[in-house]
């Protein structure tokens, strides 16, 4: 597969695609939790490599405090945007192409009481206007 | 995305990824390689692609050797909940996914991928608009 990103990034894939709907389906499971609590010390259904202390570096390296509405591109079910907004309390906005996995973040958003959205969209054509936010991630988007 | 990242960020606003990729310098060979266990080429690099966005204060640092350290626990931490994971998720989809972790692992301790962490701020004031 190959995928065209803005106007200068070609995106080749070998022939695989990936049912990420169904991956998230069962990120609950108690051994889905376990298995990630051991690799990444997270238990957000995360299926990047960031780990624990990685996302506590995003938070420095992003300056995010209360006031921060931090957009989290590709989020899944919040790894790592949920963490860093419970972490330093900013706001945050998830997206993500995966609509299960949105409603497992922003299910756990309302149970932790953390403001913000989950938006389902692509990274290349975000429905926010210009100049909204203080801070952007990603995890393994681009891979 | 790099450019619709830049619309929404305020001035000033920072921007941190992680991202794997191909390395530079690649034979031919490799970066058919680095493709085929899914990974993109950055062409350019990522560098030049936020420069063209419009973002400044660009920073990356190589995270290969935790890239590897934590894939390689992905792998393992598989292996030991096998059989429950074989019922969750299907025999299939769970020899898939340790086949391409253990592909992904040659090709990381072999140079090909690699993982980087990117910073960058869009300037306070936009030079480029």
């Amino acid at each position: 597969m190959t995928a065209k990103v803005d106007t200068e990034m070609t995106i080749e894939f070998n022939d695989r695609t990936v049912d990420f709907d169904e991956r998230y389906r069962v990120i609950e499971h108690d051994v889905m939790q376990r298995i990630e609590g051991r690799v990444i010390g997270s238990s957000y259904g995360a299926n990047s490599y960031t780990t624990k202390v990685q996302a506590d570096q995003l938070a420095e390296v992003l300056a995010l405090g209360p006031e921060s509405l931090l957009l989290d591109i590709g989020s899944g079910a919040g790894w790592p945007g949920v963490y860093l907004a419970r972490t330093t309390g900013c706001r945050v906005v998830l997206t993500d192409m995966t609509i299960e996995g949105l409603r497992v973040g922003a299910s756990r958003m309302a149970r932790e009481a953390i403001a913000g959205a989950a938006i389902g969209a692509s990274g290349a054509a975000l429905p926010i206007r210009d100049e909204a936010l203080e801070a952007a991630t990603c995890s393994d988007v681009f891979c | 995305m790099m450019r619709a990242c830049h619309r929404v960020l305020e001035p000033g606003g920072r921007f941190a990824f992680f991202v794997i990729g191909a390395a530079n310098d690649l034979s031919a060979a490799q970066r058919r390689r680095a493709l085929e266990v899914g990974h993109l080429d950055a062409g350019p690099g990522y560098p030049a692609l936020l420069d063209r966005a419009g973002f400044s204060a660009i920073d990356v640092v190589d995270v290969t050797e935790a890239y590897l350290a934590t894939l390689a626990s992905w792998y393992e931490a598989y292996e030991a909940e096998a059989a429950a994971l074989e019922d969750l998720i299907g025999a299939e989809d769970f020899a898939d996914r340790q086949t391409r972790r253990k592909r992904t692992l040659a090709s990381i301790e072999d140079g090909v991928v690699r993982r980087f962490r990117v910073t960058a701020r869009r300037p306070p004031t936009d030079q480029t608009e």
